[in-house]
């Protein structure tokens, strides 16, 4: 162990500062030779003379100082430094190589390293608190029914007590209501009930003010609230006095005690914090609001020790309450993880997010192996000088490790400039997963973590390994006096594109075509299919979309069944009032709603019509539902083509009637007559059938109907607002529709203050956030099929190139003895010509059936037709552009006159 | 210089473990110790004790610090590690096994073979 320790002090001193160790070798050896001429000094030698034979007696600094160095172990860094300016000599020399090879690493390391990050995030987010790592979530499992249970506010209260490895612990309850200001604005934010202990175990000091105190959970304590530093500066307006103000929550009004600083929003993503009140012998055993926990280690004490002591502390409940305890099983885990819910099931979605890490691996191995091929052929270039080399006494290592080092240069170039690409992604992503949820967990960040650099540096060495190493060892192991003697013109022989070589650019090939076909099939699904769905037939950025909902009376002092029938009834009035006062507003122009509003996505259900049994298959067909308002149709402009509208006694009562919309007649009854057909959902999983409902009218299509599928047709059911769930609205706007969104809120204020809108945002933007994921796996699979295609092409031109550069002489003489150009062009093509077209078969038949597969699944009634023409596309366009990679090697070799090949022999 | 005998190969490094054994020395006076102990028996080119010299220390088996002689000028010296001491132990045996063995091998006569 010292050994290696020593080893490795020396050897980072001489990495540091080579040249102080060469300094202090020569000041070491000058030392010895004054002594030993002061010693022959006072053996009567005269000065001069005893320095001349002390140097002597020494026998060369120099020599010895370049035997300690190699004592030392330098030898070998200062070759690799030199290897290293080589490399960069390499890249400037071969531009087009380096400009391949950057792209297609940086785009393969950049996509891993990003990935990773993104995972690690999601899954092993650091809390920015400190001591975070001791912060742990406690979730407390049912093993009867497999599910955390949630309700265990008197274990909380027990635990909070008697713990010894965890020293703080906290409760929290969602707590999503409107904050309602002074002038009467109503907007939702996400709030929670939450233990005092919560702030101890953050160590976060507010911005102003105190955080929640445990005086404050008292039950009978007045009522306060800490805000975060979004609501304070969007909802407040900064108010720097806003200490000792009340704020409304809902119904309820809270006196503001502490403002938090920005970036924090424990537990998640959350911006208002009220103390949460329980004590003990407050909830009977697994009863109460449902809670989650988390807390603080003890110093010294780890998850596993707080996990023997939950362990211990349960199986004591168990026996002492065996009626709700006996299979509670409590768990101990980091924080950020102990939010995802299942414990066996998220370790396997992180198995999962995990090994999705092989396909960027497997890219950039393919990616490597691509431009070792080209590596091998710039190599072969050089195969004079390695075999003078190696004649000369360079090992085989040396010559891998110069080779390695020039492609760890252009490795390292790309890991650089994949880390700067990939980081840019990642924000743009968690752009869109903000839109997506509204907020980010208060833990990411725009940083790159420490492990996400130390994996793209591992990602460029794997690379360097694969680009380097292997042209390197093919290139050295040939018989160096065969190539020597190749060299000197003495016989043929020398570098081989070999069967390695031949596997990889057929793979390339193959692997082109499918990537082509299967992504020119999803952009085209992309592109049509989501692109005709959100092309409303309405003008949508004039609608406002949104979700209402009411605050939840949720104590369990009545029944679920009675609260929920109070909540319809207060939702139904609620909604009544709130359209009347929407009618009367100079600004808006209708309202409506539905549990779906045009461009989201409906529900998918399998429906039986009745009298075509023979023609819908056995499980039914499918198709998209929705319940609506009766009014749905006229606010979006939907026309009747046949039949009638829904009707005010329609929508009171559950009536059996449905409206479907013109893709219906036209793609699954093919034109024939729809109103007074009948048809219901087909029974699931040992349930009774839908009811028969009867067909009374047909409506134009509310998106662009070109392209749909028969599964793209829409069902609609009347339905009363209080039995829509989801509630969304769509409101039209006379004017000004921002003025509209806020004019909303204050009329939704009014009626009710507990009415929560949210999701409000115009209605062309609705679905955006789906698209724009969409868009961006679109491009990737964009990015990465061009790098497959740019590699492809360079691997047949280095190909080509290495074919027409070996065989100069032979071209060189069939033409001086008069062989036919052509002739000669085929003869020497023939093996590449036959690669690709192995490349395109092989690659043509899986991205056949792949796109078979999913053609008919995303494209619409034309799906095959589609496909043979994907399929038929990708192969031309590879083969064109392997051909156009054979151009110029080709012109080249036709060119090649009798002389140019005796001048190479 | 008919009583001093070349250095077998393999042994230097010996002798200056032993020589550095004896207490912490610069690398001009692990040559004097050599002689010293070895009374001018082997002939040492000079220059090469330093090679052997970075050799050990890169093996962990001395260690060195820059220090000031004598005669008030900077020099490095060169101490044993506990693992050089051990080497050295191990060395010092195999070597006693050999010579002794060499010493039979080369003492018998005609009766005893």
């Amino acid at each position: 162990m010292r050994s290696v320790l020593a080893q490795v002090r020396a050897f980072w001193r001489g990495l540091r500062r080579p040249s102080q160790v060469d300094a202090d070798m020569s000041d070491e050896m000058r030392f010895h030779i004054e002594m030993e001429a002061q010693r022959l000094q006072q053996r009567g030698f005269s000065t001069d003379e005893a320095t001349r034979q002390a140097t002597i007696a020494f026998g060369g600094v120099e020599k010895y100082r370049g035997a300690g160095r190699d004592a030392f172990g330098f030898t070998w860094m200062r070759g690799m430094s030199i290897d290293f300016k080589l490399g960069f000599r390499m890249l400037r020399k071969y531009p087009g190589l380096t400009a391949v090879a950057l792209f297609a690493l940086s785009l393969a390391i950049g996509a891993g390293a990003a990935y990773l990050e993104f995972v690690n995030d999601l899954l092993h987010g650091k809390l920015p608190f400190p001591e975070a790592n001791r912060i742990v979530g406690i979730q407390v499992w049912d093993q009867e029914s497999g599910d955390p249970d949630p309700k265990q506010t008197a274990n909380f209260v027990a635990w909070r007590d008697s713990l010894r490895s965890i020293e703080e612990l906290a409760a929290y309850r969602a707590l999503d209501r409107n904050l309602i200001t002074e002038d009467g604005r109503a907007e939702p934010v996400r709030g929670v009930e939450i233990s005092a202990a919560a702030f101890h175990i953050a160590q976060v000091p507010p911005l102003l003010g105190r955080p929640l105190q445990p005086e404050d959970e008292r039950i009978g304590a007045a009522p306060v609230a800490v805000i975060g530093y979004d609501v304070w500066t969007a909802r407040l307006g900064s108010d720097p006095e806003v200490i000792g103000k009340s704020v409304r929550l809902g119904k309820a009004s809270y006196t503001i005690v502490g403002v938090m600083p920005a970036n924090f929003g424990l537990p998640s993503t959350h911006s208002v914090w009220v103390p949460l009140k329980v004590s003990e012998g407050f909830y009977p055993r697994r009863q109460g609001p449902p809670t989650r926990m988390f807390g603080k280690l003890a110093p010294g004490a780890t998850i596993s020790t707080a996990q023997a002591e939950l362990t211990a502390l349960a199986d004591r409940a168990a026996a002492d309450f065996p009626a709700t305890d006996r299979l509670l099983k409590p768990v101990v885990l980091p924080y950020v993880e102990s939010l995802w819910s299942a414990v066996e099931d998220s370790r396997m979605q992180i198995l999962v997010f995990y090994s999705a890490n092989a396909f960027f691996v497997g890219l950039l191995a393919l990616c490597g192996a691509n431009i070792a091929t080209l590596v091998f052929a710039r190599t072969a270039t050089r195969d004079v000088e390695i075999s003078v080399r190696t004649a000369l006494g360079a090992s085989r290592a040396r010559i891998a490790g110069q080779l390695f080092a020039e492609a760890l240069v252009l490795s390292s170039l790309a890991a650089i400039v994949g880390l700067a690409v990939g980081s840019f992604a990642l924000k743009w992503v968690k752009g869109v997963v903000n839109v997506g949820m509204g907020q980010l967990m208060f833990w990411w960040n725009d940083r790159l973590e420490p492990e996400t650099f130390l994996y793209a540096a591992a990602l460029a060495v794997f690379a360097a390994l694969i680009i380097g190493v292997t042209p390197a060892l093919k290139a050295t192991n040939a018989r160096v006096q065969d190539r020597l003697k190749q060299s000197t013109g003495a016989t043929s022989g020398g570098l081989k594109f070999g069967g390695v070589w031949t596997a990889v650019i057929v793979t390339q090939v193959a692997v082109t075509v499918m990537f082509l076909a299967v992504v020119g099939m999803l952009g085209w699904s992309t592109y049509v299919t989501k692109g005709g769905d959100r092309n409303r037939n309405f003008p949508a950025r004039d609608y406002v979309a949104l979700r209402l909902m009411l605050e939840r009376d949720d104590f369990d002092t009545v029944s679920p069944d009675q609260v929920d029938a109070a909540y319809r009834n207060r939702l139904r009035n609620t909604y009544a009032e709130f359209a009347r006062r929407l009618s009367v507003e100079p600004t808006v122009a209708g309202a409506t709603y539905g549990t779906r509003l045009p461009g989201m996505n409906f529900r998918e259900m399998f429906v039986e019509i009745e009298g075509r049994q023979a023609v819908t298959p056995a499980y039914g067909q499918f198709l998209h539902t929705g319940s609506v308002g009766v009014n749905y149709f006229e606010t979006f402009h939907s026309s009747l083509v046949a039949g009638r509208l829904f009707t005010e006694a329609d929508g009171a009562a559950t009536s059996n009637v449905a409206i479907v919309d013109q893709t219906f007649v036209t793609t699954i009854l093919k034109g024939q007559e729809a109103v007074g057909r009948h048809i219901r959902e087909m029974p699931q999983e040992g349930q009774a059938p839908g009811p028969w409902l009867e067909i009374v009218g047909v409506v134009t299509d509310l998106t662009d109907p070109t392209n749909k599928r028969p599964g793209e047709s829409l069902l609609f059911r009347p339905a009363p607002a209080e039995t829509t769930v989801p509630l969304y609205m769509a409101v039209r706007a006379r004017t000004d529709v921002a003025a509209v969104m806020s004019r909303l809120r204050v009329i939704a204020g009014e009626v009710d203050p507990s009415a929560r809108l949210t999701e409000m945002m115009t209605l062309d933007a609705v679905g955006a956030a789906d698209l724009v994921a969409l868009d961006f796996f679109a491009r990737l699979l964009a990015g990465v099929s061009m790098v497959a295609m740019i590699l492809a092409t360079a691997g047949v031109y280095a190909l080509m190139s290495f074919t027409v550069a070996r065989r100069t002489a032979e071209i060189g003489i069939r033409v001086a003895l008069g062989a036919n150009p052509r002739r000669i062009v085929t003869a020497t093509f023939a093996r590449a010509f036959t690669q690709v077209t192995i490349g395109l078969v092989l690659g043509g038949i899986p991205a056949a059936a792949i796109v078979a597969a999913i053609g008919p699944e995303v494209a619409a009634t034309n799906g095959g037709e589609v496909a043979i023409w994907t399929c038929l596309v990708s192969l031309v366009i590879v083969a064109i552009v392997t051909a156009i990679a054979c151009v110029f090697p080709a012109r080249r070799a036709l060119k090649i006159q009798p002389m140019d090949a005796l001048k190479t022999t | 210089m008919g009583n001093t005998a070349e250095l077998l190969p393999g042994t230097l490094d010996l002798l200056i473990l032993k020589s550095v054994s004896l207490g912490k020395l610069h690398g001009y006076a692990v040559l004097l110790r050599i002689e010293q102990i070895t009374a001018g028996a082997l002939q040492i080119q000079q220059g090469a004790l330093y090679p052997a010299l970075y050799r050990l220390e890169r093996q962990g088996l001395i260690e060195s610090e820059w220090g000031v002689s004598e005669n008030n000028r900077r020099a490095k010296y060169y101490r044993l590690t506990t693992l050089g001491r051990q080497r050295m132990r191990d060395e010092v045996a195999s070597w006693n096994r050999v010579s002794e063995a060499m010493a039979t091998a080369l003492r018998a006569t005609s009766q005893e073979i």
